[in-house]
Order: structure tokens, then C-alpha cells, then sequence
């Protein structure tokens, strides 16, 4: 909200102040602005991320202007950057990295610039863990070749296949790049701060949703807080030093004003989950939104298809909150898999209600121990197989939140069969094949 | 309602398949609600666990019943032990021995219903039309003389009256499939109501004879027939009541299978369809007249019935040790097979050293035994000793909570712990040896037959039962309403003054005669 400048300023006026003379300027400033400003100037002082590596793989030198740009402005921040061509990076450092800011064009017919080479053998030879990088690729390219970045396209999807995090929506410029990259990294550095902006909510209800001959301890937790957000965006818990951990929000802010509702699957040994499995009713907690750009509804008239496992319900249950909020035109379609019907059915109830009142046009489910032979989500994706292919070809998007390695891969997998890469392809390009997997 | 649901059913189909294959719910839908008795089975839902369901957002714990036909409640160590294993591995554990000669298993998701079903097929043990609007399974006497013979009877009835729609193979067994099916004796609405019958053998009334829709009475070369014998009430309804069966004829062993057909199609033809709690055979022939009833049956069977004979009873409960026939009798509280019992249960069958017969006051005969010796040693490793008091041993209560829809209290998770009171009080007045029969419902529809009972408690609500006093001891005189809608405290204070004044009487006196007359 503050430009630079002014919040230095204001940073070097707080310095060495009393808590009393805090107090007293909070109440001082409120009155100047008629009460419609209050508390969280002070966390906006300091980005929350204090290093960054930037990384660039150019052919004509754009792509060394962007970063060097953006390396001095995030300088100004107090942040860390380390920028460096890409070829003189040694990827053994990869993970030691937080963030990671990757601009790269590309090259002749699709492919990765020549100087990007060795850090891309690298990644498919060694495969190494990246599941501690949040990462931002920047592509440019020229959208009269046909395959208009496909560089940086690819990169992203061997980033992700390491368990790297989306950090920054992928953002893919033009020839004319310079109009638009002052706005990305406005946004950019928007997100430092408000990724920083530490929220208190107060928990109002935890409640294991399994019942008796369960496997798994699933929590439904609802946190009280005026925290803005989307369905699609996750909630960001931070314990300690560790890096912290989203958890997909499931609840829609219209239809639970002032409310958060997060799915909670207690894992044996998780820090985190075990943390939130434990808080009570009136426990403070803090966190932050971590928007999920990449995993939000269509419009209303557009169609959805829903894909997941165990919590992976969590934004779907926000989707159906959010659709049937806005009594959107598009049709509903869940599949959801689980080990028993009797004890593991989250949010059984709420999906009979949306089947009877007609927001859920389909429910198909899955539970995988109810009977002698497995059966999962992509078994009864493939039953359904021409029901499916009518929807995608009529323009539903698709979407899959759940375990990346299992549920997701297998799902991929069926739907090659069904719909052949082409077709798939073809969807993720229209931006119609999501995925919040992890 | 019931009625269209039967007529449109394809003789008791409905969607049944197609629905038991539904996962997004475990209950299955309105019809087949109705639809799933006539093939044993019960819908339920823990009504325990309601509210921390609700909490879960998730549906009510649907699960289902299955109750088996075992016509004069005999079945081997083999199937026992199939029936043990279904409870463990689908069920709660639990077996129940109903008040009418055979077991249920309670808590069967749906998801696990086919494979018990096609589990108990291997050995030939089936629940058809162990519920619903048919003849039911029929009871027989467990004690005298010619018990093989009645049990044949009780079989044949059984087998020659059950429905005979393709359904329960086609549903449950993966059967070929049968087009044009049809049900010559029923036809597609099958009978109004629910049909009883039961076969008794004097001395003995441990099938309470006259509790039924039809009642035969072995006697000699043949048997009495008695007829709209029922228990079921509504409370607040006094339209609904409890009715003794009326004793009506005679009938040589030859005559009897055609005299119950004719029975049977005069409740399908006069049957009330209109009201389901107007719709048994009991309210068909007081609505009509007994004597209508009898020239109706003579009209249809073209001869004349014989005039009934005298018999006599003097024993309604249980007899519990070894028999003077080699049998044992094995006392179990309300029907409840688990824990040391099942496992004793179980390992008599495993090493088959008997059979087993259900009694018709949910105890447990074991025949057919092989090594007495053996036998015992099980019997004192699982200190099961019988020793319990005679108000416990022929005491009955049904299911009632947490399980059965209809319950408005508790029956058999309560009645022991109050026998234990009533124990207590029976001591006081040093009356602890008397054999008096006290039978809990949760609700008023009669399962463990309280209308019949010396001592009667109704559930009405949470915690309370009206209490019924004066029923004969031998079955054959109904108990009257005392008091409504008692406590424990209330009850035990009745019961309280009621064995004190019994306990200043003359010995020979039997505690339902008693009570008959001082509530006068």
C-alpha cells in the first residue's frame, strides 16, 4: 500500500520507540483517518522472504535486463539476491534454495536457450529433490513461432515433477515483454508483504470428521478470522524455523463470512498437522493466505469436473460452497475416493444436500476397502469414460486435488487413455486441466 | 403405502440390485426400506451414534439386520460356526436369539450384506421371509414327547408357505435371471400383514401357543388349531390390542397342511389392506366374527372341522442342564451370544460335540452330544454354570436400543441390571425361588411377548415402561395394564408391595393368579 519510500520512513520513526508510544501513534494515526486505518502497518515493514536467487537463461540479453531489474529493486528491500546466468549456476546448490525466480526465452523450435542446457541435463539426469523451492518463471518468446515458450512451459513441469512449489503464476511475455514486466513484479513484490502479513484467527470448532473403524484421523477446523481470501487459496502455517505448510481452504468466504474452514489430516509425525489436530475451541491461530492463482473456478456458465482423495476434497467443498453462493449456471461433477463409505465419507452429509438440491449433477465415489477388490478414482473416472469425454468436449475444466504421486499420476494416466495426450494437452494449454496436488 | 410398494416390487425386486450398489449413501431407499423384509433383513441405524454423526457430517450409522428362517430353531456346528464367523468378520460380534426360535446378526453394512447372504447360502441357511408381509418363521416346541415330529411339521409349514419369487436368488445369489415371475399361494401383494405360527406339544407352551396367527396344539394323532392369536399395540391407539389366539378345532396330522393354506388365504383375501395396524388375522376375525371365520375355513376346505380336544399346560419356560433325554440346556440373558458364551459356543462346535436347537425363550439346547464329558469340561472352562435365578432363567427382553426403530426405551441392555433389583426384593420376602416370567419391550409391538408375561414392562419412553400384572404363567391368560409410564423407582416400588402381600399368601399359589386377583 505504502510506495518504498514512505514505509522506510515510518520504519525509521518507529525505531527505538516505547510499546507505550506505539499505542499512542496506533490511536494517533487512527484518528486521522477516521478509524478506517488499524493494525497492520507495523507488520508491513519487512518482506517476509529474505532471500532470493534469480536465475536467467538468455539468448539476446532481454532476459539478463528483466533480472538484473528486478534484482536491484528486491535489493532495495533488504532482500538477499543472488542472480546469476544460468550456466554459471551450480545446480548442487538447488537445494539450499527458497525462492527461486527462473526467467528464461526460448530458443528455436521450442527449445531450452543453449546456455541452460547443462542445469536442464542436470535436473533429468539427477532428479534432484526441489521440494524446498517456491519458485517464479518468467518465459519470453515470440507468439509468432508455434510453440510460444514452450521453454519455460517445460521447465515449470520438471520443477513441479521435483516437488517444487508455484510460488508466482507462470507468466509467458511477448515481444513487447517491457509493457507488461512492471506489472508482474509490482505484484511480485505486492505478495513479499502481504505473504508477510501474519494473521491471528481464532479456532471455533475441530472436530474429527472419521468415525469409529477409520484409518485416518481427517480434522474439519474452522478458524474465525476477517481474513481475505478466494476459494482455490490455501492457508499458510508456519511452525518454528520450518517451512511452512498449506492447507487448501475449504469454505467459500461468501457462504461463511468471517470464517476459514481447513481440512486437517493428522499425520503420524507431522509437525504441523499434529499442531493443528491438537487446537481447541477458543485457541488462537496465526497464519497467512497463500493465494492459489492456478486453481480457481471458471466462470459461472462453464462446466466442472472435480477429482480427488481424502482431504483433496477441501477446495472442491469450497468450490460448491462458492457455486452454490452464486447460483452459477455450470454443471458439478465430484469424483471422490476414500478407503470406507461407513467412516471415511467426508462431508457426507453436505454432498446428499447439494445432490438433492441439484448443485452436484454427479457424485461418483470410490472407497477403496469396501469391497474385495481395490477400487480408486480412476476406475470409476474410466466407468464413466463417455459421460467424461461429452463434458471436456463441451468445454468442462478439470480438476485434480489430492496425492501427487499416487492419485494424480494414476488419474493423468486414465485420462491419456480416455481422451489421448493430444486432448490433453489441448486442455492444459486452455488453461482447462487443474491441479493442486502435493 | 406398503401395499403399492409390494404391487409394483416385480415380486420383490424393486431396485434392490441396483441399489445396494449406491455408495453415496448406506441406507437403502424408501421402497426398498420396505421391500428388504421380505428378505430378512432389517434397515437400523445406531441411534446411539446420532448426534456424533451429525458431527461428522455424516449420514445416520446405517446398517442392517439379518435374521434367519430356522424353522424349529435346530441348526448344526457347521452352520453355528458360519454364523459366528459372519459376526465377526460383518457384524457386531454379537449373535441374538430371538424370541422366535432363531438368530439375527445386527450391524451389517450395506456393502457387506451380499457376501453374508451368499456366505450363509454354502450352508443352506437363508432369511427369506424371516421379515415382511408373509408367513414368518414358524416355532416349535423344544420339550416332550414327538419333538421330531412337530419340528418335520414346523419345516414343512415353513417350506411349503415361503415365497416363492426368484427375487432373493436373483438379488443376493447372482441367480439367473427369472422373467414373468409369479407367486401362486400370495400373489404380487403378498398378505397384509406379518403371519405367525407356531406348534406346541403339552405340557409344554414355551412357543406361547396362543401369541400367534395360527396355533397348533400336537395333540395325539393330530393337532387343536387356534387362530388370531397376535401381541402388537400402538400406544394411544386403543384400536390396537393384544389378542389370545381362540382354540377353534381339531385336525388329523393328514388335513393340516390344507387347513393352514385355507387360513392363510382367508387373512390374504379379508385382510385389512387399508391400515396396517388393523391388518392381522386377530382383528380379521373380531371384525368379522369367529364364527364367520369358521364358516368361511369350512366353506373353502369342504369338510367339516372336528371339535378341538382337551389338553392341558403346566410349563412355559426353558428347562436348563442335562436333560433326561442326553440334551443340555444352556441358560443365555435375553439371547446374547458374545463374549465367554459365543467362544464356548463355538468351540463345542468345533469339535462337534453337538448341535444346537434355539429355544423359543432365546436359550440354547445342545443335542446331538457326542462326549458329555468334553462337553462339561468347556461348559466349566467358560464357568457357564446356569446358576442363575429362576426370574432371570425364564426372563425375555427384545432388542430395543440402540438398534431397533420402533424402540422407545431400553429392553435387553436394562432388564438384567433390574433383575438384579428385582432379585433384591424377592429376597427380602424369601421369595428368590419362584419362577415368575417378567418380559421387557421397548416399545409396544410385543417381540418378547410381554402381554403374556406374569410381570409385563412396556417401553414408553426413555426410562419408562407401563407395567402389566396378572398374566397367566403357562401363556394362556393375558396380563392387564397396572400402572403407566412407571421409573425404575416407581416399579420397583409396585413390585415392592406387590411379592410383599404374595409372600403373606398361601405357597401353592402362582404369582400371575395372584396379582390377577388383587388388582380386582
Amino acid at each position: 500500500m505504502l510506495n518504498i519510500e514512505k514505509r522506510q520512513i515510518l520504519t525509521n520513526l518507529l525505531e527505538g520507540l516505547t510499546k507505550e508510544q506505539i499505542i499512542w501513534l496506533n490511536g494517533f494515526v487512527t484518528a486521522k483517518s477516521d478509524g478506517e486505518i488499524s493494525a497492520p502497518i507495523l507488520a508491513k515493514k519487512e518482506s517476509n522472504i529474505k532471500e532470493i536467487t534469480i536465475l536467467y537463461a538468455t539468448e539476446t540479453g532481454n532476459a539478463k535486463k528483466i533480472a538484473s531489474n528486478f534484482s536491484n529493486k528486491l535489493k532495495k528491500l533488504k532482500i538477499k539476491v543472488k542472480l546469476k546466468a544460468i550456466q554459471q549456476y551450480d545446480p548442487e546448490n538447488l537445494n539450499k534454495e527458497k525462492y527461486l525466480i527462473l526467467i528464461t526465452s526460448t530458443h528455436g523450435d521450442g527449445e531450452f536457450p543453449e546456455n541452460a542446457k547443462e542445469f536442464i541435463s542436470f535436473l533429468d539426469l539427477n532428479g534432484p529433490d526441489l521440494s524446498n523451492i517456491n519458485y517464479a518463471i518468467i518465459g519470453l518468446g515470440d507468439s509468432n513461432y508455434p510453440l510460444f515458450c514452450k521453454a519455460a512451459i517445460d521447465l515449470e513441469d520438471k520443477l513441479v515433477s521435483l516437488g517444487a512449489k508455484n510460488w508466482q503464476k507462470i507468466a509467458n511475455f511477448d515481444l513487447d515483454f517491457e509493457n507488461h514486466i512492471e506489472n508482474y513484479y509490482q505484484n511480485l513484490e505486492k505478495s513479499l508483504f502481504e505473504e508477510k502479513k501474519n494473521l491471528t484467527g481464532k479456532i471455533t470448532q475441530n472436530i474429527i470428521l472419521n468415525d469409529i473403524g477409520s484409518n485416518k484421523e481427517i480434522h474439519h477446523i474452522e478458524i474465525k478470522s476477517d481474513a481475505k481470501y478466494q476459494v482455490g487459496d490455501a492457508v499458510a502455517i508456519k511452525i518454528a524455523d520450518n517451512a511452512p505448510r498449506l492447507y487448501s481452504i475449504a469454505s467459500s468466504p461468501n457462504q461463511n463470512e468471517g470464517e476459514i474452514h481447513l481440512t486437517v489430516k493428522n499425520v503420524a509425525g507431522g509437525l504441523c498437522s499434529s499442531f493443528l489436530s491438537e487446537l481447541k475451541s477458543d485457541d488462537d491461530l496465526e497464519f497467512y493466505i497463500a493465494p492459489n492463482n492456478n486453481f480457481r473456478l471458471p466462470d459461472d456458465k462453464k462446466d466442472i469436473i472435480m477429482v480427488c482423495g481424502g482431504t483433496g476434497i477441501a477446495p472442491f467443498r469450497a468450490f460448491l460452497q462458492e457455486r452454490d453462493f452464486s447460483a452459477a449456471d455450470g454443471k458439478n461433477w465430484l469424483f471422490f475416493g476414500e478407503q470406507y463409505a461407513r467412516s471415511d465419507f467426508l462431508y457426507q452429509a453436505e454432498l446428499q444436500d447439494y445432490l438433492e438440491s441439484g448443485l452436484l449433477d454427479n457424485l461418483d465415489l470410490a472407497f477403496s476397502r469396501d469391497q474385495e477388490e481395490k477400487i480408486y478414482v480412476q476406475d470409476r473416472i474410466k466407468e464413466k469414460s463417455d459421460e467424461l469425454k461429452g463434458w471436456l468436449e463441451k468445454g468442462a475444466y478439470f480438476y485434480i486435488c489430492g496425492d501427487k504421486n499416487k492419485m494424480a499420476k494414476d488419474v493423468e494416466q486414465i485420462l491419456i487413455e480416455i481422451l489421448g495426450e493430444e486432448f490433453l494437452e489441448k486442455l492444459e494449454e486452455e488453461g482447462r486441466y487443474l491441479k493442486d496436488i502435493y | 403405502m406398503t401395499e403399492k410398494i409390494k404391487i409394483n416390487s416385480n415380486y420383490l425386486r424393486g431396485d434392490l440390485a441396483k441399489d445396494l450398489q449406491n455408495q453415496i449413501t448406506g441406507s437403502v431407499n424408501h421402497n426398498n426400506h420396505q421391500l428388504i423384509k421380505f428378505h430378512g433383513i432389517y434397515e437400523q441405524d445406531d441411534r446411539d451414534r446420532r448426534k456424533a454423526r451429525e458431527e461428522k457430517k455424516l449420514e445416520r450409522d446405517y446398517s442392517f439386520m439379518i435374521r434367519l428362517r430356522i424353522a424349529g430353531g435346530r441348526i448344526s456346528n457347521k452352520q453355528w460356526l458360519a454364523a459366528s464367523k459372519l459376526s465377526e468378520d460383518y457384524s457386531n460380534s454379537h449373535i441374538k436369539i430371538t424370541t422366535r426360535q432363531t438368530i439375527q446378526l445386527h450391524g451389517i453394512i450395506k456393502s457387506k450384506l451380499k457376501p453374508t447372504i451368499q456366505y450363509f447360502d454354502k450352508y443352506n441357511l437363508d432369511s427369506i421371509a424371516a421379515c415382511g408381509d408373509v408367513n414368518r418363521n414358524v416355532i416349535a416346541s423344544i420339550f416332550g414327547q414327538d419333538i421330531d415330529e412337530i419340528n418335520d411339521l414346523a419345516v414343512k409349514i415353513s417350506d411349503e408357505f415361503l415365497p416363492k419369487s426368484n427375487a432373493y436368488k436373483e438379488i443376493w445369489l447372482d441367480g439367473e435371471k427369472v422373467e414373468n415371475d409369479h407367486e401362486p399361494l400370495y400373489g404380487q401383494t403378498y398378505l397384509p400383514r406379518k403371519f405367525k405360527i407356531a406348534i406346541a406339544n403339552p405340557p409344554f407352551n414355551d412357543v406361547d401357543v396362543y401369541a400367534h396367527d395360527i396355533g397348533l396344539v400336537k395333540i395325539a394323532d393330530g393337532y387343536n388349531i387356534i387362530v388370531g392369536g397376535g401381541m402388537g399395540t400402538t400406544h394411544g391407539n386403543d384400536q390396537t390390542y393384544p389378542r389370545l389366539g381362540s382354540l377353534i378345532a381339531f385336525s388329523k396330522k393328514e388335513q393340516i397342511l390344507e387347513i393352514i393354506k385355507q387360513i392363510i388365504l382367508i387373512q390374504r383375501d379379508f385382510g385389512n389392506r387399508e391400515n396396517r395396524k388393523q391388518a392381522r388375522l386377530k382383528y380379521t376375525i373380531d371384525h368379522r366374527g369367529l364364527d364367520w371365520f369358521k364358516k368361511e375355513l369350512t366353506k373353502r376346505l369342504g369338510f367339516k372341522l372336528d371339535n378341538a380336544k382337551d389338553f392341558e399346560f403346566s410349563a412355559r419356560s426353558d428347562q436348563f442342564g442335562f436333560l433326561e433325554d442326553g440334551r443340555f440346556g444352556l441358560f443365555i440373558e435375553n439371547g446374547r451370544v458374545f463374549g465367554n458364551i459365543k467362544e464356548a459356543l463355538d468351540e463345542i462346535a468345533k469339535k462337534e460335540i453337538g448341535n444346537f436347537n434355539f429355544s423359543n425363550n432365546q436359550n440354547i439346547l445342545i443335542t446331538d452330544i457326542k462326549d458329555k464329558n468334553a462337553l462339561i469340561e468347556i461348559l466349566v472352562k467358560y464357568n457357564l454354570d446356569n446358576q442363575k435365578s429362576e426370574i432371570r432363567k425364564s426372563a425375555m427382553a427384545c432388542v430395543a436400543l440402540n438398534t431397533c426403530p420402533l424402540a422407545l426405551a431400553e429392553a435387553q441392555r436394562y432388564l438384567p441390571d433390574l433383575l438384579t433389583k428385582i432379585e433384591d426384593l424377592l429376597t427380602k420376602y424369601q421369595l428368590q425361588d419362584e419362577n415368575i416370567s417378567i418380559r421387557m419391550t421397548g416399545c409396544p409391538n410385543g417381540c418378547a411377548r410381554p402381554y403374556l408375561a406374569e410381570i409385563g414392562l412396556v417401553g414408553t419412553s426413555l426410562g419408562r415402561y407401563n407395567l402389566h400384572l396378572g398374566g397367566g404363567s403357562f401363556g394362556q391368560r393375558l396380563n392387564r395394564i397396572y400402572k403407566n409410564s412407571l421409573n425404575e423407582e416407581e416399579i420397583l416400588k409396585e413390585l415392592d408391595y406387590f411379592f410383599g402381600e404374595f409372600a403373606k399368601c398361601d405357597k401353592e399359589l402362582i404369582f400371575g393368579n395372584f396379582a390377577n386377583k388383587l388388582i380386582n
